[in-house]
Formats: C-alpha cells, sequence, structure tokens
C-alpha cells in the first residue's frame, strides 16, 4: 500500500502539472507522429548531382542523360572550381568530373571521378552506391559493346583463317600433283642412258689419214723453216761480236738443231700414229653411234619432262598465287588480332572506372561529424540551460521584486541571456578546445567564422528556451519541453537520417530548422573555411529569426508580468467566494431550507426523499437547475444537473464540488 | 503646512470574469501617514494595492501619483504611464515574501539595490543601515532560506527600502506570523515610518493595526465602506462596550433575564464569564453588582472592554450577513434574476 501510495503521489505530481501531463502523454505522441511524417514517404533521397566535363562528348552526354532518367538532379558546370564549390556550400551532394576525351577506348579506361562530401555520413555511401550502380549499368553496356567489337573482329579472323585454310588445302593438292609430275619427270630423265661409246667415226679416220700427207709436208715445210732460221741465226752470229749473244744464238742453234732432229724423228713415226688414230677413231665412231640413238631417247625423254615441268610451273604459280592470298589473309586475320591483342583487359572489363574522391581533406568520421555535434550540444544545452533559468526565476520568490524594481523587463531578459551565453560560449571553447587536443582535428581553422556562427547558434537555441521557459509553469516541463523540441529539431536533421530521405513536407520545413541552417553553416566554415561571402541569405534570415525571437520572448515576458499580478490578485480574491456560491445570489428555497451555496444544495438533495425531490424537479421545471445556471451562474453545471435522478445529480454536484476545491486548494 | 497627497485613487473599480472586486474606490493617501487596509478575505485589498502602484490595470478609473520636489511643488502623472519613475518611489512587500532564497540576507538587499541603479556608496550605506533598522546585522551572511519567518519578513522589507523610497506598501506583512514576530513587524514599520516614510498596508490583525495606522480604510465587498482614523471609526461603527463578569458559584441562567431588561444589548456566556454588551457601561455594571449580590454571588472578577477594531469589523460584517439574510429567497420554480451591478 506504501509503495502504491508513492507511486500514486508520483503520478498526481506530474500528471496535475498540466505542461508535464502534457508532454508526457503528447511529447512521446508528438514526436512519433513529426517522426514518422519525416521518415515515410520519403523513398530515394532526391541526389542532386553536378558535373563537370572538359568536352562533353556522346559517352558524357550519354551518362548525363541515364542519371537524369534515373531521377537525379543533374547540373552541368562549366569549370570543376564551381562544381566543387556547390558540393562544400551544400548545394550538390556529389559532382562527378569526366575526365578529358571521355570515350570508350579499346586500349584503356576512363577514369571519372565522383567528388562527395564525406560530412554527409549517412548520405555519402547512399549516393556512392546509387551512382556506382548506375555508373556499373553503364559500364556494363559499354563493356558489352567492346566485347562485341571483339568478337566481331575474332569472327573476322576465323573467317580469314578459314578461307586460308581452304586456300592452303587446295595449295596442298597443287603441290602433290606437282610432286607426281615432278617424279614422273624425274623418271624419264632418269630413264635416259648416257653412256656412249664411240667407235664408229669413219669419216675422221679418212681425215686422220689424210693427216700422215700433212704431215710429211709439215716435215718438209719445217724442216725449211727450221734451215732457214739457223742460216738467219748463222748470219746473225757473223756478225755479232758480244760473246753472250753469240753464246744465246749457238744455244738456240743447237736448239734448232735438235728440234730438227725430232721433227724427222716424229715424221718417221707419224704413219704409225695415224693408223693408231684410226683405230681410236673407228671405236669412237661406234661409240657415237650409240650416243647417238641415247641422246634420241633422251631428246624424248627430256620433252616428256618439259611438258611435265610446265605443268608443274603453272601449277607452282597457281601456288604461289593462293599462297600470296594465303599470306595476305593471315596477315589480315593477324592484324585483327592484333588489334584485339592491344586492346586492355581492364578497358574490356571495365570500359569506365570510377574514383571517389573526397571535397574535404578530413578524413575520419568524427571531424565529418564534429559541427554537427557541436551543434546538438548547443541546442540541447541552450534550450534546457535557458528554459531551467527562466523557469527558475519566475517561480522563484524573488519574480515579484524582480518584476516590481526599477529595471526594465529587456534588461533582465538580456541579462539572462547573457548568463546563460556565457555559460554556453566558455563551454563551446572548452569542448574544442579539447576536441582539438584529443582528436588532433583542425577545429580552429576559420575560426572567426565558426565562431561567429556558433555565437548566433547560442542565441538562437538560448531564446527559443527561454520562451520555452516562460511558456512553462514548472521546471520538469520546461526540462521535458526542451528535450522534446531538441528531439524534433534533431530528427529533421541531417544527423539521424539525411533530409533527402525523409518526406517532402520536411524538405520544406528543414532549411528553416535552426539545427539544419546552423550545423551546415558551421561544417562549411570548420571543414571547407567557407566564409559568409558564401551564405549570405542564411545568415541573414538566421539574424532576422533571432531577431524575432527576441520581440517575441518580449511579448511574452510582458504578457507573463501582466498576467502574474493579474494571478496573484485573482488568487486572492477567488479567496472570499466559497466554492459554489456567487455573490449577491438569491439564494434557492429547498425541501424547507434556504439553499445559498453548492454545499448546502448538496447537503439539501441528500437529505431530501425521492417523493419530495420528484415533486420539486419534475419533466417540466427543474427548478434546481435553473438556480444554478441562473444565480450561480454555473451553467455547465446546470446542464449537469438537468436530470430527473437524485443520484445522477447529487453525483454530478458531488464531482464539481470535488474538482472546484481541488482548484482553490491548488492556489 | 498643507496636506501632500501622494496618491490620488479616483473611482477605481476592477473585475475578474463575473467577480466585481472594486467598485468605485476613491480616496487619497497622505505623505508621512501609515494607511492601513483591512477587510475580509478576498476583499479586494491586494487588488487595490497592486492597482496603486500600477501593477493591475483598472477597469475604470485611474490612480495619479504626485512626486513632490525639494521646493514642494507637486508632478502628478498616472501611475500606469511611468512606470519606473514610478517603481523608484515605492517599495512593496507582498505576503509571501520575495528575494533570492539562495543568496544571503546582504546579497540579496544588494542585488535589489543595483536593479534600482543606486551607486556603489549608495548601496552600501543603504544596507548597512536596513541590516540594523531592520534587525538583520547579525544574519547578513546569512543565506537566506535559512531565516527564520520573522527574518525573513523583515529581510522582504528591506529588499522593499533597500533603493529608500518616499512610499512603503505592505500587504499582509504579518500574515502567518505569531504574535511576538507581529510585534517585530510593526515596530519596524514604525520606525520606517518615523524616517517620513509614507506606508500603506493591510492586514487581517485589526487590532494591532489599531495603535499603528493614522488612518484605516475599509474594504468591504469591493467598495470603500469608510476611511478614517481608528479612534473614528470605533466610534462610528460601534458605541458598545463589553462588560466581562465572573463570580461564584457562577448561576448566570438567572440573571440573564433580568439584566436583559436593562440596556444590555446582548449577554452570553463564555466559560466561566458572563459577556455583557451594552451602550451604558455604568448603568449596567450598577445593575449587574446589585444582582449579584441579590443572588448570593460572590464576584470574582469584573472587565470592562473597550471597542476596538475587531468589534468595528465584525459590527461592519455582521451588518454584511444581515443585508444578505434579508434578501428574499427565490420562489421555487421561477426564481427571479436579481439585479446585477457588475453589468454582466
Amino acid at each position: 500500500m506504501k509503495a502504491w501510495s508513492v507511486v500514486a503521489k508520483n503520478l498526481k505530481l506530474l500528471f496535475r502539472s498540466k505542461e508535464t501531463a502534457f508532454t508526457i502523454v503528447f511529447g512521446p505522441l508528438l514526436i512519433i507522429l513529426l517522426v514518422s511524417a519525416a521518415y515515410t514517404g520519403g523513398g530515394d533521397a532526391k541526389v542532386h548531382v553536378g558535373v563537370y566535363a572538359p568536352e562533353y562528348t556522346p559517352l558524357a552526354d550519354q551518362l548525363i542523360d541515364a542519371l537524369k532518367e534515373k531521377g537525379y538532379l543533374v547540373s552541368v558546370f562549366a569549370n570543376e572550381t564551381n562544381c566543387l564549390g556547390r558540393i562544400e556550400t551544400g548545394g550538390l551532394h556529389t559532382c562527378i568530373l569526366f575526365p578529358e576525351d571521355f570515350r570508350v577506348k579499346e586500349n584503356g579506361s576512363n577514369t571519372v571521378t565522383f567528388v562527395v562530401d564525406y560530412s554527409r555520413v549517412n548520405l555519402v555511401h547512399e549516393i556512392i552506391s546509387g551512382l556506382s550502380a548506375e555508373f556499373n549499368v553503364q559500364k556494363s553496356e559499354l563493356s558489352a559493346g567492346l566485347a562485341t567489337t571483339v568478337l566481331e573482329r575474332v569472327a573476322v579472323a576465323q573467317r580469314e583463317v578459314r578461307e586460308g585454310i581452304a586456300l592452303g588445302n587446295a595449295l596442298d593438292n597443287d603441290v602433290a600433283m606437282m610432286s607426281e609430275q615432278l617424279v614422273a619427270g624425274r623418271s624419264s630423265i632418269n630413264a635416259v642412258d648416257v653412256n656412249v661409246s664411240f667407235n664408229d667415226l669413219k669419216e675422221i679416220r679418212g681425215r686422220v689419214t689424210g693427216l700422215a700427207g700433212l704431215v710429211t709436208e709439215m716435215k718438209t715445210e719445217s724442216l725449211e723453216g727450221l734451215e732457214a732460221a739457223r742460216e738467219a741465226l748463222q748470219e746473225v752470229k757473223d756478225v755479232v761480236d758480244d760473246n753472250e749473244t753469240e753464246e744465246l744464238i749457238r744455244e738456240t742453234l743447237v736448239l734448232l738443231e735438235n728440234a730438227t732432229s725430232e721433227i724427222q724423228e716424229i715424221a718417221k713415226r707419224a704413219p704409225e700414229s695415224v693408223t693408231l688414230v684410226n683405230y681410236v677413231i673407228d671405236d669412237a665412231a661406234a661409240a657415237m653411234d650409240a650416243v647417238k640413238t641415247r641422246f634420241g631417247l633422251l631428246v624424248n625423254a627430256s620433252r616428256n619432262a618439259d611438258e611435265r615441268i610446265a605443268a608443274s610451273q603453272a601449277r607452282l604459280e597457281q601456288a604461289a598465287r593462293s599462297l600470296t592470298t594465303l599470306r595476305g589473309k593471315l596477315a589480315h586475320a593477324d592484324a585483327v588480332l592484333q588489334e584485339t591483342l592491344g586492346m586492355s583487359a581492364t578497358g574490356l572489363a571495365s570500359p569506365i572506372e570510377t574514383r571517389i574522391q573526397a571535397v574535404n581533406a578530413e578524413q575520419d568520421n568524427v571531424s565529418f561529424t564534429y559541427p554537427y555535434i557541436l551543434l546538438l550540444v548547443i541546442m540541447f544545452l541552450g534550450l534546457m540551460l535557458n528554459s531551467t533559468l527562466i523557469v527558475m526565476d519566475k517561480t522563484s520568490t524573488a519574480a515579484f521584486r524582480n518584476f516590481t524594481t526599477a529595471t526594465r523587463d529587456e534588461y533582465h531578459i538580456l541579462l539572462s541571456f547573457v548568463t546563460t551565453f556565457l555559460i554556453l560560449l566558455v563551454q563551446c571553447l572548452a569542448i574544442l578546445c579539447i576536441s582539438a587536443f584529443f582528436l588532433g582535428a583542425p577545429l580552429f581553422t576559420n575560426f572567426g567564422v565558426s565562431l561567429i556562427i556558433i555565437i548566433i547558434a547560442i542565441t538562437l537555441f538560448s531564446f527559443l528556451g527561454m520562451i520555452i521557459g516562460y511558456l512553462s509553469g514548472t521546471q520538469e516541463g520546461a526540462m521535458i519541453a526542451s528535450l522534446s523540441l531538441g528531439s524534433v529539431l534533431l530528427f529533421i536533421s541531417n544527423l539521424v537520417l539525411p533530409l533527402e530521405a525523409m518526406n517532402w513536407v520536411v524538405g520544406i520545413v528543414s532549411p528553416y530548422n535552426p539545427y539544419v541552417v546552423l550545423s551546415e553553416l558551421l561544417k562549411q566554415s570548420m571543414l571547407f573555411e567557407l566564409g559568409f561571402a558564401y551564405v549570405p541569405g542564411k545568415v541573414g534570415l538566421l539574424v532576422l529569426a533571432t531577431l524575432v525571437l527576441f520581440l517575441l520572448i518580449l511579448a511574452i515576458q510582458k504578457s507573463f508580468k501582466a498576467s502574474y499580478f493579474q494571478r496573484r490578485s485573482k488568487d486572492l480574491a477567488a479567496e472570499a467566494f466559497t466554492p459554489g456560491a456567487a455573490r449577491n445570489s438569491k439564494p434557492l428555497l429547498l425541501g424547507g431550507r434556504e439553499v445559498k451555496d453548492l454545499f448546502d444544495l448538496l447537503e439539501v438533495l441528500d437529505a431530501m426523499t425521492r417523493a419530495d425531490f420528484e415533486a420539486v424537479v419534475t419533466g417540466a421545471e427543474n427548478p434546481i437547475a435553473t438556480w444554478v445556471k441562473r444565480e450561480l451562474r454555473e451553467k455547465r453545471l446546470g446542464r449537469k444537473l438537468s436530470t430527473r435522478s437524485k443520484e445522477v445529480m447529487i453525483l454530478a454536484l458531488d464531482k464539481h464540488l470535488k474538482t472546484v476545491t481541488k482548484k482553490l486548494a491548488k492556489r | 503646512m498643507a496636506k501632500r497627497f501622494i496618491f490620488d485613487i479616483r473611482d477605481v473599480s476592477k473585475s475578474f470574469k463575473q467577480n466585481k472586486v472594486l467598485q468605485g474606490v476613491t480616496f487619497r493617501i497622505e505623505q508621512g501617514e501609515i494607511l492601513g487596509l483591512i477587510g475580509a478575505s478576498g476583499s479586494g485589498k491586494t487588488t487595490l494595492l497592486n492597482i496603486i502602484v500600477g501593477f493591475l490595470r483598472p477597469d475604470r478609473g485611474a490612480v495619479t501619483f504626485t512626486l513632490y520636489g525639494a521646493r514642494g511643488e507637486g508632478r502628478a502623472f498616472n501611475v500606469l504611464d511611468k512606470p519606473l519613475l514610478l517603481s523608484q518611489q515605492y517599495g512593496f512587500a507582498s505576503q509571501h515574501p520575495s528575494f533570492y532564497e539562495k543568496l544571503t540576507v546582504r546579497e540579496n538587499m544588494e542585488y535589489f539595490a543595483r536593479m534600482y541603479d543606486l551607486k556603489p556608496k549608495a548601496i552600501r550605506t543603504n544596507v548597512d543601515i536596513l541590516v540594523r533598522l531592520m534587525g538583520l546585522k547579525a544574519s547578513q551572511h546569512v543565506l537566506s532560506k535559512d531565516l527564520s519567518g520573522g527574518m525573513k519578513r523583515r529581510l522582504d522589507i528591506a529588499c522593499a527600502m533597500v533603493h529608500n523610497p518616499p512610499v512603503l506598501i505592505l500587504d499582509e506583512p504579518t500574515a502567518d506570523l505569531d504574535p511576538v514576530l507581529r510585534m517585530q513587524i510593526w515596530e519596524v514599520v514604525k520606525r520606517i515610518n518615523l524616517r517620513g516614510t509614507t506606508v500603506i498596508l493591510s492586514s487581517h490583525h485589526l487590532n494591532e493595526l489599531d495603535t499603528l495606522c493614522n488612518r484605516i480604510g475599509i474594504l468591504k465587498d469591493g467598495v470603500l465602506s469608510d476611511l478614517d482614523t481608528p479612534d473614528k471609526l470605533k466610534l462610528k461603527y460601534t458605541k458598545e462596550q463589553e462588560l466581562m463578569v465572573e463570580s461564584y458559584p457562577g448561576a448566570y441562567d438567572a440573571l440573564i433575564p433580568k439584566l436583559k431588561r436593562a440596556n444590555a444589548t446582548k449577554i452570553a456566556r463564555q466559560g466561566t464569564y458572563l459577556v455583557i454588551r451594552t451602550e451604558e457601561p455604568q448603568r449596567v455594571i450598577k445593575d449587574v453588582l446589585a444582582l449579584l449580590e441579590r443572588q448570593g454571588e460572590q464576584l470574582l472578577d469584573i472587565r470592562l472592554n473597550k471597542p476596538n477594531l475587531d468589534n468595528v469589523f465584525v459590527t461592519i460584517f455582521a451588518q454584511r450577513e444581515q443585508e444578505h439574510d434579508r434578501r428574499e429567497p427565490g420562489v421555487l420554480g421561477a426564481p427571479e434574476r436579481q439585479e446585477r451591478g457588475d453589468g454582466s
């Protein structure tokens, strides 16, 4: 029982605070509703792609068209810097950089670079995979095209080779036939007997017989010549007184004497030699006859061989032509195959290669998400700290005195803000320093711009927290409301799921989500080192929103102050009125008693018999309900009492009095 | 010297929905006086004080504050027109002390002094004076939450006075305090008033206002039914005096009928006392003593209580009840709609 009492007490405390009850009951429902609404119906992310190509070739155009057909928002850029700059400012999700001379190449692949922003952690991989998938489709198509080309070339080479084979076969026949003919020619030639005997040379014999006379004639003439020569020499000898010449002449005369002797000797043996020669000639003549016979055969054989060789020559010429054709075909096949071999295997398999490149230099996820996380801290701290401080201040006992001092309300508001601002700024700087030290991230680059964004963020979320504080009655209510608002802003941001994947309504609302705007700005400043010149519109909008919030706070604070004094006075005035009684009301006579208020009425009704009650409350009229409506001015209660049942009337009255008493007790 | 009125309240009316809290309240507050406002709970005292200093806008009528210069020249303005200037002129202590419980006594006073743009030296001086005046010197460095109830009230008044305003408004400053603490508070109020501060206060403890206030206003059903000095009010509303008699053995039943024939307007038994109210106390005393002697009663005690503000209050509010009772009850089944002055 004790435990139940504690639980019951806690529940009562929670639910009797309107904003706490509201937040507990409706807060989660609201968050679920908002988040569900945000996360449903979004479908695929609406990716905005920028493309840049040094030359917009048909292949580049083909890929751009394919991306457009797939539902990507494609923007074509005239230069790379602009394309990359748009990623940094958040205008693009990725920039596709095509290479120079982007065409399908047989001897290599084209590398297409996807430049992405890795700080969009939850989106970047989806973009990469989505675009890569699309490019893979295109790559497959191009690869298939290239493979078809290869196959066509191989088919051509095959056709050429087959024709070459056919030519080879024909050449083979020609060569075989030629070989046969040559063999036959050789046989014919081999068949010729070239061994010739010269035994029958009658004509030569006659001539050799005539040679004997000639020899005699030659002996006479030779001797005469020699004698003339000796005499000439003798005469020369007689006139020459040179010893050496005389010696030479004597030797020559000796030689002439020797020659004369030999000629006479030869002339003596000439008839015998002629006879011998005749014998030889006779043999030669006989051999000649045989040779003539054989040569006759040889001529026939030669004629036959010539015919055959002529045929072989024709065949060979045909074979030579076939070989030329074959060589040409093989050369073509070789060239085709050479071209095919020249194709890059990589290029064939992957005619387009993709490369992922980060637009930002930082590569670790902590650096990417740091601006979002820092803004998250600022948002929740700003909301909670300010709402808590405002609730503490306005519900503190000192609120009355603060309101009555000679200090303007704006001054109090500003100084409340300054207090929390300083706390948050110091916290942020501490967080930045610690993070820079431990993470080693260059968080202080472009620090001037980052600091201004942080200041705007602190201011804006502080003002939002202050509004929550003024609208909340209790600290727990303010805390829950701050957490709820922070959660909603967080859910409708890029940190959990990419905004692009959410509902279109979120797409419209999110540019006005301060967390989204500020975190993107801070990211651009911290990671891309962009200045305000890139985002003047957003900064202007934020400053304007901050001013509007401040004016709103002033209005709410003034309203709260006015209601504060009115509430105090009303509460005190209410104490004068007994629950259920109105000033100057005319009493009601009921059951013989004078009823002045609802307590009296309840007492009298309780004491009344059913018959007495039914005598008073008839079908036609209900004086009790009429009195409550007219005199006590409790129209709602009057309606509830418009019943002919005494029990129903007592229950309604009892319930009403309990409610009123509780309300007064709470005051 | 002519009277200087600093507040001029003219025909002020205020309603919260159908409830008329104030109706045509008109009076002026004199510089340097202690003005007490009395009335039943919810009679509109707090609402009236809030309207006087411009916290609430009246539905009808206006409140004018006159700021007097060094030469005595007055500059009047509507309290709603110049709230910051007006706030320099008054200190307000409500029935719920208003300060930061987690600041010390001195820190609270210094903080609120700064809210009035006082210079550091003035702050120091004012705080030093007030901690002595309020009897908080020993506790000036104590956290406010650790103070006793009476000291909290004194701190609250000190915070209201820290800018040395010419007017101090105290709304039920002794509510929930025991008699000793109440007396301490009234003592402080007197001391403040002696410094020339005009004090406007409301309280339930009527008899304590009797000796404190220069004038007392009576709020009844949102109407300022009367405003006068305590003596004049007492004379106006109650001429009866209360005679209390105690005798032994105390057989008062036999006495009562006989006393009713004398000039006693009301006779009742209260414990061992017989309480007799009469407008002719001397004659009644004589009759009572004679009757007691005749009845053989031994006189133990006899007292004559002069009328006080409680009596005035009771008289006024008894009249209200009587007026209420005199109203004709509604006829069953056809209750008449009563004429209302609230216009609703």
